[in-house]
């Protein structure tokens, strides 16, 4: 095998390959956007840290805050892992083109596995993590308790990078399914069933660390060592897969779903093709699989969030209401934009294609709602009807908002780039645009003021009111979109183009 | 019957004039070859024919109606000019069904219609649970031909088809042009770099450059020896500068 310094090599290629990343290849507009953006998630993150004490010494008043902390470290993992396991990609970086060279496939495997670590999600609870600690422990407790409990914060997120990275890089997924879905459900189910057994456990364990307890940090040492050496085993197994020819897991039309589409008349094929869009390209897909997250986690939200503080945050479920969709349309059309030519010179009317989309959004964002109405309807029974409210509202006022402005959206964008941080496509008409979509629900919110209801029950009011009347009104405004987009098209065609 | 007439079609970008075509008609059932260098205005002609950009004076009509603006030629026009009529996320298979069903065709019907073309696009292209995505250029190339010609379109236009095409396989696409013109009377509307390959196979050839029609011939009966000696001077000039 050769004597160069191959890691130092990969490094440099791996640092080239996020430098000269498509997300940094934007307008100045667009990267101050996303400065601004990271800044304001890290500020947020960081003022929760900071403020979070106050509130366990309210809710907790016989307990010091870092003890009570400690009593849900366990849980706070639990959802990282979740997370993980949803959102974070495998630490595959284009190897195949390495695989021929004289480079042990050993010595890649390691590259691979130390690269991974380079990971926005080993870094993202500091922000809150550290204000938190710096308040209850460095000049409480002493310095040392502070940074022995970062390392052990560290070390559980480790362990959970470790078991995600063997988990998305071992060949043959079913046992790794398996066994992860009965370890999420285990600690899930022990975790609701004896929440004092887990509560203690988790205390204890915060408590072992910062007492330096040497056993404390060795658990989940072990652990990290153990899974990343499965990973590295697997990995040099996968690089057969992956030099392999790449062909795709789904053989053609293998889903029910997409099945079930090509029998639908009139829509069925858009849909089909929607679908396809949805779940075979990573940034499509990365929004669409963090749904099953959102369901769970609003309710779980919106059941610790204090009852007469509703009306505070009641203006964010314009967000969430709507289902994948929001997120989606605000990018209308400029999916397709890699193969407009195709829709354009085809058999295809743009009304019934937009028709088509129109309802493939609003029947997912309601496959979303209800499960999440249901599981609110135990958390928050209070926010069912202003849920159900915003949901008319969104998918009538905001999908027509949505849909009209979106034939402005002349950039063209890939749907298969990487999910997270990219900002392809973002302009900064189409930030204005959600804005302005967020703020409408203010408007409602002063007239539900005005009516002689409750608050929730005069905002859901408001909202179906209006919702309903754009969702009766849809092929009007649909018709009007597609002439709109007809006027535009040579336009946004020319720019689709634009590579 | 003329199934495309052009009159007074002009395309600027800013002040460069792309394509200026005074008057044109192309009788139905013709297979008619575009031949030019780069730059000389073929997809353009081709991306207005199809209502893909805007003219900036005059019309393009397929079976007398103005193309712009108006969906009546979709039914029976097939048309394949670059990667961007593919959906690169798809099968080849699941593309050809797409494509097919937006013009009527159910899956049996896509699958006796691909038996014609097994040869061309050969175990490469489909029976793969590759993507298009995954294809080589070639292969997308070959993809994107068999989608325009499996609907059995009236109007059939195609942009630099034996571009990435191994030689066998630019054989068998003009014969599969040829056979199709024969058998259906099919008007089609070809453009290539290579004379050759449009001599061999067009009634007619229109050589364009700098946006004009500069000649407009029907092999045998033209001498071409008159456009190659162009193409020659051509790059002799190139050479000079």
């Amino acid at each position: 095998m050769a004597s160069y310094n191959i890691p130092k090599i990969l490094f440099q290629h791996g640092w080239l390959s996020f430098r000269r990343a498509h997300y940094f290849d934007r307008s100045m507009g667009v990267k101050v956007l996303m400065v601004f953006v990271g800044f304001i998630f890290i500020w947020y993150l960081a003022m929760a840290g900071a403020l979070l004490p106050q509130l366990l010494e309210h809710v907790f008043p016989d307990t010091p805050p870092h003890h009570a902390f400690f009593s849900i470290l366990l849980y706070l993992y639990a959802a990282d892992l979740v997370t993980r396991f949803f959102v974070q990609s495998p630490p595959k970086q284009l190897i195949v083109s390495y695989l021929p060279l004289p480079v042990s496939r050993s010595k890649l495997a390691g590259f691979i596995l130390l690269r991974g670590w380079f990971s926005v999600f080993n870094i993202y609870l500091f922000p809150l993590l550290v204000p938190f600690f710096l308040r209850t422990l460095l000049f409480p407790v002493s310095a040392k308790a502070f940074w022995l409990a970062l390392l052990g914060c560290f070390l559980l997120g480790a362990v959970n990078h470790s078991l995600i990275t063997w988990f998305k890089t071992w060949p043959g997924r079913q046992t790794r399914i398996a066994a992860l879905v009965l370890f999420i459900a285990g600690a899930g189910i022990g975790g609701g069933l004896y929440p004092s057994v887990f509560m203690s456990i988790s205390e204890q364990l915060g408590r072992a660390f910062i007492d330096g307890n040497p056993w404390a940090f060795m658990f989940p040492l072990a652990a990290v060592v153990f899974f990343q050496s499965l990973s590295k085993k697997g990995l040099v197994q996968s690089f057969y897969d992956w030099a392999g020819s790449g062909h795709s897991k789904a053989p053609a039309g293998s889903s029910k779903i997409e099945k079930f589409f090509a029998k639908i008349p009139v829509f069925g094929t858009y849909w089909e093709l929607e679908w396809k869009l949805l779940m075979r390209n990573k940034r499509a897909s990365g929004g669409l699989r963090q749904w099953p997250l959102a369901i769970i986690g609003i309710p779980l939200f919106l059941y610790f969030a204090p009852d007469e503080s509703s009306s505070q945050y009641i203006y964010l479920l314009v967000m969430v209401a709507g289902g994948y969709g929001f997120y989606h349309l605000q990018y209308a059309f400029s999916w397709e934009s890699r193969f407009f030519d195709l829709i354009a010179s085809r058999n295809t009317n743009l009304y019934r294609f937009m028709q088509a989309k129109y309802y493939f959004y609003t029947l997912l964002a309601l496959s979303q709602i209800l499960p999440m109405l249901i599981l609110l309807g135990f958390a928050a029974p209070h926010m069912v009807l202003p849920m159900a409210g915003m949901f008319l509202y969104v998918t009538g006022v905001i999908f027509a908002f949505l849909f009209y402005t979106g034939v402005n959206n002349s950039t063209r964008i890939d749907p298969n780039k990487r999910a997270s941080f990219n900002f392809e496509g973002t302009s900064g008409t189409l930030f204005m645009t959600i804005l302005a979509a967020m703020f409408s629900v203010i408007f409602l919110m002063i007239i539900a003021f005005f009516l002689p209801f409750g608050m929730e029950e005069s905002f859901a009011l408001v909202t179906a009111a209006t919702g309903l009347v754009f969702i009766m009104l849809h092929t009007k405004w649909l018709r009007a979109t597609a002439k709109k987009f007809q006027r535009k098209k040579y336009h946004n065609l020319s720019k689709y183009r634009e590579k | 019957m003329t199934a495309i007439r052009i009159e007074q079609l002009i395309k600027k970008y800013g002040q460069q004039t792309a394509l200026h075509i005074d008057h044109l008609e192309i009788e139905a059932g013709t297979l008619t070859g575009i031949v030019g260098n780069n730059g000389a205005g073929k997809t353009t002609l081709f991306r207005l024919m199809l209502d893909l950009i805007e003219p900036t004076e005059g019309q393009a009509m397929i079976e007398e109606q103005a193309v712009a603006g108006s969906d009546h030629w979709k039914p029976f026009t097939g048309s394949y000019l670059d990667e961007g009529f593919l959906i690169d996320f798809l099968t080849p298979e699941e593309y050809f069904y797409f494509v097919g069903k937006l013009h009527g065709m159910d899956p049996i019907a896509v699958d006796e219609k691909l038996k014609v073309f097994s040869r061309f696009i050969s175990d490469e292209v489909v029976g793969q649970k590759k993507y298009i995505r995954q294809l080589s250029t070639g292969n997308k190339q070959k993809v994107g031909i068999v989608a325009a010609m499996m609907v059995q379109p009236r109007l059939l236009i195609l942009d630099e088809p034996f571009n990435y095409l191994d030689p066998s396989s630019q054989i068998m696409v003009k014969r599969m042009l040829k056979a199709d013109n024969e058998a259906r009377g099919t008007t089609m509307l070809v453009s290539s770099h290579n004379l050759n390959h449009l001599t061999d196979i067009c009634s007619r050839v229109i050589l364009l450059e700098k946006g004009k029609i500069i000649k407009d011939l029907t092999p045998p009966q033209d001498d071409l020896e008159e456009v190659e000696q162009y193409f020659s001077i051509q790059a002799e000039d190139q050479d000079e500068k």
